[in-house]
């Protein structure tokens, strides 16, 4: 079990060395220099000099990126361009907006989405099944922005008991939460469908019943532990996209969190906070799908990690 | 109904045997099949099971003799077929109990063992917890009887070292195992009647034997009655008492073990011994009978057998055999129609 | 598989064989599809928006910039059937020719990926000296989020459709390798691809005749998903104003402008996204029917 912990992580290393190496270069490969866009076009030579100097860019690219590296390392993400304030105390300031969002819409689309569904497939090929599969497909089809409207039109304006945008505790996380939910729920809720109907197949559940369990303990106590497996992957994945798609919704609901700060800063060309924020999403994502990984083990017996 | 019965039960004691654990009458069971038809997958099937007494219902597969087994449980869902006729245990009918009675009987009156120990077994529970399920199911007995209970049925079972095996999980245990732990979760709630189903043919031939001389002994211990269904004649030989062969979805012969081995009657069960593997005779090749079992649906008169029965009559191809008694013995051929009589 | 196979045991019906069945099987495919509900609803949907878009310059009411002041922030009605917007402009026409721009920037996504990822992929699973590192790099990829690649590599090449559509493309590209490759392990073991092979047959000859056709399925569900799937992420771009821009159709860029009236004029806003979830909706009800008539295992 240590043993795959070890090599895991040293893979994961592998992966996150490699995203570094992407979003060093993304700046690199930007058009116009940071320099110019920083003192302008009518910057004297003697400033640029000075200023590529202090920002390290009169070195070759290699030793650029190694002091990057060590940088990051280090918790160091570089300044920003227009603020002036370091990246990391940005993110660190924005960040709790950002978790909070995706751990309710996590609960609401895992929720939701594993009752969606277990009706399926408890009543399949019924009207019920095709019911839940249509409204995930909703969920999967519609646009994360065109929910958020839709939410802020009718809770906020027909029915005003949200507030329309802004942040003011967790009663503002509501509607965003609810919004990211549902998008995630769809896939979760086919998955967990299509899983279930698979456990259903297994000779345990024919000895389940042959026991004398109920249709609920057959379910819940024999079925679903099973079912989920698959579904927690899935939900390991989902993560990233609800770190992805809070951008979108931040912005609707104009919360500040890291997902409208990358907007700003994209719209600012401000690059050392785009840089340090895609850095640090992908980092999340990483970890998260890492211990997804090893939380299999509790949840499944049979995997032995050599 | 059941007064009728009482009062017949008093003036005729004989009527109803005492023996009896499980009576069969006229089972059906048929599936929908195309066009609003029903396909008959088993066809009027009668049988009783005296107490402590091991049976086998012998076929190959497709026979009809698992969704018979599963018709006893109950396990066959309305949606999905069929089940006419009675199926009394100890004289109370089964057929048409509610859901939640058959869910009490299932489990602790009659109980049920798998052919696939390897899949059979709930991967993501522990050994304990699904023996203990079934305990607690079916008693009102607390936690820590549980779980003596269950350490019991595992030193039932002859399983080393039970009080480590219940923390272990299905994954960790060998095929032979994993089938006694079936058996020890079959007898927990000790059953008037287990049904087996096949349960040998996924594991070694050396294991088999340990099973098999498994099954007996806690037979004995429990005083239950076994059904084993199983198209292994070997398996048969070791441990029934009695045996009926299945073809078609009906009953075409019911014998002694010893009469079944030595005078054999049906064509078909000819054919079943035929293939049985003879280290004595050492023949170069076994005799498999020609052919597979028909289809269900695909014959809708005369012996389904004929197709196969290198005696077939003339008669065969028109009309339907009944079972013909012969002495203790009972078969169901036209061969047997002068020396035996209708049943 | 022990032993060699020598072309002494290769039966050369097998290998013709293949072709036969290819066409009954695309056959059986199209019966099964025919006869699926979701599908031919996405069909529906899917024919619907495509001649739309196709036949916007004949067919909408209106012209996409025709500006009247005294028609701002019309409701719905009976005139403009989806309402007007700040500048008086007729939503439906503009949904209407916003349809091409949206469908052929999913096209123009999947194309870009799809090639790329099936030429990728075969190479991956083909020649396996080559995979890790194809795999690696892919790995990288998918360790970002797929829409916030897409913002990353908007940010470096700038904010437009084109760079959008590229972007789109890009972050899609992981996922029809891990499928291409995945499709080419499972037939490479197959015996005859090792009797072509045995046959001194080339690695060109063979991907084409012999493994293409069989990663061709589940390239075509992949394309039909991804097809929404992209349409989905370009609009989300250019809501975020990172894609096509105001005063271009596109329905992303309609419901950006859109969220600024939402609360005076809902249907500047609410009418183009519905328009993407019906069109996206379409795309993945056909992708699953595809699905399960190229493979009724997996239903």
């Amino acid at each position: 079990m240590s043993g795959y912990i070890v090599k895991r992580l040293f893979t994961t290393l592998l992966t996150l060395l490699g995203v570094s190496i992407i979003v060093f270069l993304m700046v690199h490969l930007i058009p116009g220099d940071p320099v110019t866009y920083i003192l302008g076009e009518f910057a004297t030579e003697e400033a640029v000099n000075k200023l590529k100097s202090e920002l390290g860019l009169d070195k070759n690219l290699l030793i650029q990126y190694f002091v990057f590296l060590l940088g990051v390392i280090q918790g160091d993400l570089g300044t920003s361009y227009i603020t002036g304030l370091s990246v990391i105390e940005e993110i660190i300031n924005r960040i709790p907006v950002t978790f909070q969002l995706a751990v309710f819409s996590l609960i609401i689309g895992s929720i939701v989405g594993i009752l969606l569904g277990i009706i399926a497939a408890v009543k399949q090929n019924t009207i019920f099944d095709q019911l839940a599969m249509l409204i995930s497909l909703v969920g999967i089809s519609a646009p994360g922005f065109w929910i958020a409207l839709f939410l802020i039109y009718l809770f906020s304006y027909l029915i005003p008991i949200f507030p329309i945008s802004g942040y003011d505790g967790i009663y503002s996380l509501i509607l965003p939460s609810i919004t990211l939910g549902l998008g995630t729920s769809g896939n979760i809720a086919r998955m967990t469908r299509s899983s279930m109907l698979e456990v259903i197949k297994q000779d345990y559940m024919r000895t389940a019943e042959a026991k004398g369990v109920n249709v609920f303990q057959l379910i819940f106590g024999h079925a679903l532990q099973n079912a989920l497996i698959p579904v927690i992957t899935l939900i390991g994945i989902q993560f990233g996209n609800l770190l992805a798609g809070a951008v979108v919704t931040e912005t609707v609901f104009a919360l500040p969190g890291i997902g409208s700060l990358a907007i700003d800063a994209i719209a600012t060309r401000d690059m050392p906070t785009v840089q340090g924020l895609v850095l640090f999403m992908a980092f999340m994502f990483i970890v998260v799908n890492l211990i997804v990984d090893i939380f299999y083990s509790v949840i499944d017996p049979r995997i032995k990690y050599e | 109904m059941t007064t009728n019965l009482l009062e017949l039960l008093e003036k005729n004691p004989e009527a109803v045997d005492e023996d009896d654990l499980l009576v069969v009458e006229n089972l059906v069971i048929q599936f929908a099949a195309e066009k609003k038809s029903h396909v008959r997958a088993v066809n009027h099937v009668n049988f009783n099971l005296k107490k402590r007494e091991t049976v086998a219902l012998v076929g190959e597969s497709g026979c009809g003799k698992s969704i018979t087994s599963l018709s006893i449980m109950g396990l066959i869902p309305k949606h999905a077929g069929d089940v006419l006729g009675s199926i009394r245990l100890n004289n109370k009918e089964l057929n048409g109990l509610s859901p939640k009675k058959m869910r009490q009987i299932r489990g602790k009156e009659i109980s049920m063992i798998f052919q696939e120990p390897m899949t059979s077994l709930n991967p993501v529970h522990k050994i304990g917890k699904q023996i203990g399920e079934v305990i607690r199911l079916h008693t009102k007995a607390s936690k820590e009887e549980i779980k003596v209970k269950t350490i019991e049925m595992l030193k039932k079972v002859e399983i080393p070292r039970p009080d480590k095996i219940i923390n272990d999980y299905p994954h960790q245990l060998s095929g032979g195992m994993r089938q006694r732990v079936m058996i020890a979760m079959a007898m927990a709630c000790n059953p008037s009647l287990l049904i087996a189903d096949e349960p040998t043919t996924a594991l070694d031939v050396t294991i088999q034997a340990q099973i098999l001389d498994l099954m007996n002994d806690l037979k004995d211990q429990f005083d239950t009655t076994i059904l084993l269904i199983t198209h292994d004649l070997g398996v048969v030989a070791e441990v029934a008492d009695r045996v009926m062969v299945m073809y078609y979805g009906q009953i075409v012969e019911e014998a002694e073990v010893t009469t079944l081995f030595t005078q054999p009657k049906h064509p078909y069960t000819l054919g079943l011994l035929n293939s049985i593997p003879n280290l004595e005779e050492n023949k170069d090749r076994l005799d498999p009978i020609v052919g597979n079992v028909p289809n269900l649906g695909e014959i809708t008169e005369g012996c389904p057998f004929r197709f196969r029965c290198q005696f077939a009559l003339e008669k065969c191809s028109t009309e339907n055999p009944p079972l013909f008694n012969i002495e203790k013995q009972k078969v169901r051929c036209w061969l047997f129609e002068e020396e035996g009589e209708v049943s | 598989m022990s032993g060699i196979i020598t072309s002494k045991n290769i039966d050369p019906s097998l290998i013709h064989l293949q072709k036969n069945n290819t066409k009954s099987y695309w056959q059986i495919v199209w019966g099964r599809l025919m006869k699926n509900k979701g599908a031919m609803a996405g069909s529906f949907i899917l024919i619907f928006f495509i001649g739309a878009a196709l036949l916007a310059p004949v067919l909408a009411p209106f012209p996409i910039d025709e500006m009247k002041m005294e028609n701002r922030f019309l409701p719905p009605s009976l005139d403009h059937l989806l309402g007007t917007d700040e500048f008086g402009r007729d939503i439906l026409s503009r949904i209407m020719h916003g349809g091409r721009i949206s469908l052929m920037m999913g096209l123009v996504a999947v194309s870009i990926a799809g090639i790329t990822g099936v030429v990728l992929g075969v190479i991956s699973g083909y020649y396996r000296r080559i995979d890790i590192y194809i795999m690696q790099m892919m790995d990288i990829l998918l360790a970002f989020p797929s829409l916030l690649l897409a913002i990353a590599i908007i940010a470096v090449l700038g904010v437009g459709l084109t760079n959008a559509m590229i972007a789109v493309a890009i972050s899609v590209i992981p996922s029809y390798v891990r499928v291409v490759r995945g499709a080419v392990l499972s037939i490479r073991e197959k015996e005859y691809i090792e009797a072509v092979q045995a046959l001194g047959v080339s690695d060109f000859k063979i991907i084409v005749k012999h493994i293409f056709p069989n990663v061709l399925s589940p390239v075509i569900v992949l394309s039909t998903l991804q097809f929404g799937t992209s349409i989905l992420a370009a609009a989300a771009l250019s809501f975020l104003g990172l894609g096509a821009q105001p005063p271009t159709p596109e329905w992303g860029a309609m419901a950006y402008v859109g969220k600024s009236f939402l609360l005076q004029a809902w249907w500047m806003s609410l009418f183009p996204g519905l328009a993407i979830m019906l069109v996206v909706l379409g795309f993945n009800l056909l992708g699953d029917g595809l699905r399960d008539a190229l493979d009724p295992r997996l239903k």
